[in-house]
């Protein structure tokens, strides 16, 4: 009964930078919020855009401070970070506790461990992000229920989206979509 | 401080070069004065205007600079450094008299030059001049400077720029300081008054001292 896109997973911080949530989806919206504010607020005082363990690190203080105090509850998401910064593209997975980690492939969620253990297959190194796209939208796939339905939403930052942060474009996503739905039936009738 | 600073862009880095009069009035307080202060291991900063304003802009923008440096856990931009001038000096325009050039290198951009005039602009150019003495040579200036010049030509341009504007201008003079920065890092020359090259028609300068004999 839920109107489509009305419980995105993925925001965009600023141009170089997106966030993708998992857990209190109200939550996350606050943590986007913050590191808007975040990114906005170093570019204006240092003329450059915010770099990408900086801002991880300055999310993770934040949420780490609501483990400190008894009248706060800590954050219920987890969250990946993208940022294709000075540096290149880099990943940072930052969590309630406060703890920030830099990854080549992260999950975070209810399907994360079956997730983790499909990346783990991949190599990593020797993708393109358009062959990305296709091995993340089966990955999502694979970890969800049947029955249940769910809405694939994807979002890149790469050479072709000009370093910047995008939703994959409708077509792209379509055809992931599709081929991941094609590729897992396949391994199904090979059963 | 009624001063001649410039700074100019080459090849492979930024040239900064300043007289070294600070006066009181009509009394010359300092005859020996460094205008081209250092911001970070290879950032600088041309000062004019007040002494002690630019001074303690200069300490705050070295403060901050160490912090974001702590932060980044690399060296500043040279883009960063001028941000950071330029907001202490539009936040606080009432009260400062201040007119800035940062220049550095850094790994991003190579050499690049940032002007701050009074009103705290912040313009990246290829080359700018600052202080009082600047307004006899910026026709010189227009006519000199070109890109891609090597470091040593570059020099020359600023020394001579330097030199004419200190002859015309009563409120520059003393010595010419210049500091280059490039990947290799930090080179400073100093120009003694009597070895500054003559550039009005001028007369000669007095004779040096004999050397002191033991």
């Amino acid at each position: 009964m839920l109107e489509q896109h009305s419980n995105r997973r993925t925001f965009p911080v600023d141009r170089h930078a997106g966030l993708a949530v998992a857990g209190v989806a109200a939550d996350g919206r606050s943590i986007v919020g913050r590191a808007m504010a975040e990114a906005n607020n170093y570019k204006s005082t240092y003329g450059e855009p915010i770099p990408g363990h900086v801002l991880a690190e300055r999310l993770a203080s934040y949420v780490h401070l609501f483990n400190l105090y008894w009248a706060y509850r800590p954050y219920g998401v987890a969250s990946l970070l993208a940022v294709y910064a000075r540096e290149g593209p880099q990943l940072y997975l930052v969590e309630p506790s406060g703890t920030m980690h830099r990854y080549f492939g992260a999950a975070v969620g209810k399907g994360r461990q079956g997730a983790k253990n499909e990346i783990e297959k991949l190599k990593l190194e020797e993708m393109t992000c358009r062959e990305g796209i296709n091995a993340v939208a089966k990955i999502l796939h694979q970890v969800h229920d049947e029955e249940k339905g769910f809405e694939l939403e994807l979002a890149w930052i790469c050479e072709e989206s000009g370093k910047q942060f995008q939703r994959v474009p409708q077509q792209l996503a379509d055809e992931a979509d599709a081929a991941a739905k094609a590729a897992l039936e396949a391994e199904d009738m090979d059963d | 401080m009624g001063t001649t600073i410039m700074a100019a862009s080459y090849d492979g880095g930024v040239v900064m070069g300043a007289d070294s009069r600070t006066s009181t009035g009509s009394y010359i307080a300092n005859r020996v004065t460094d205008k081209i202060t250092s911001l970070t291991d290879s950032i600088y900063i041309c000062r004019s205007g007040s002494a002690a304003d630019t001074q303690n802009l200069s300490r705050y923008v070295t403060w901050f600079l160490e912090q974001h440096g702590q932060e980044l856990g690399d060296e500043p931009a040279v883009q960063t450094a001028a941000k950071l001038a330029q907001m202490m000096a539009y936040q606080n325009k009432n009260f400062l008299q201040a007119g800035l050039i940062v220049a550095g290198w850094d790994k991003q951009e190579g050499g690049s030059v940032y002007a701050i005039p009074l009103g705290a602009t912040l313009v990246k150019v290829p080359f700018t001049i600052g202080g009082s003495g600047s307004a006899y040579i910026y026709g010189l200036c227009d006519k000199l400077w070109r890109p891609n010049m090597s470091e040593e030509e570059c020099r020359a341009f600023v020394i001579k720029a330097v030199g004419h504007a200190m002859a015309r201008d009563g409120s520059s003079g003393g010595c010419i300081r210049t500091v280059t920065i490039s990947k290799e890092g930090v080179k400073r020359t100093f120009t003694p008054g009597d070895l500054v090259p003559v550039a009005a028609g001028e007369l000669p300068p007095p004779r040096r001292a004999p050397p002191v004999q033991a």
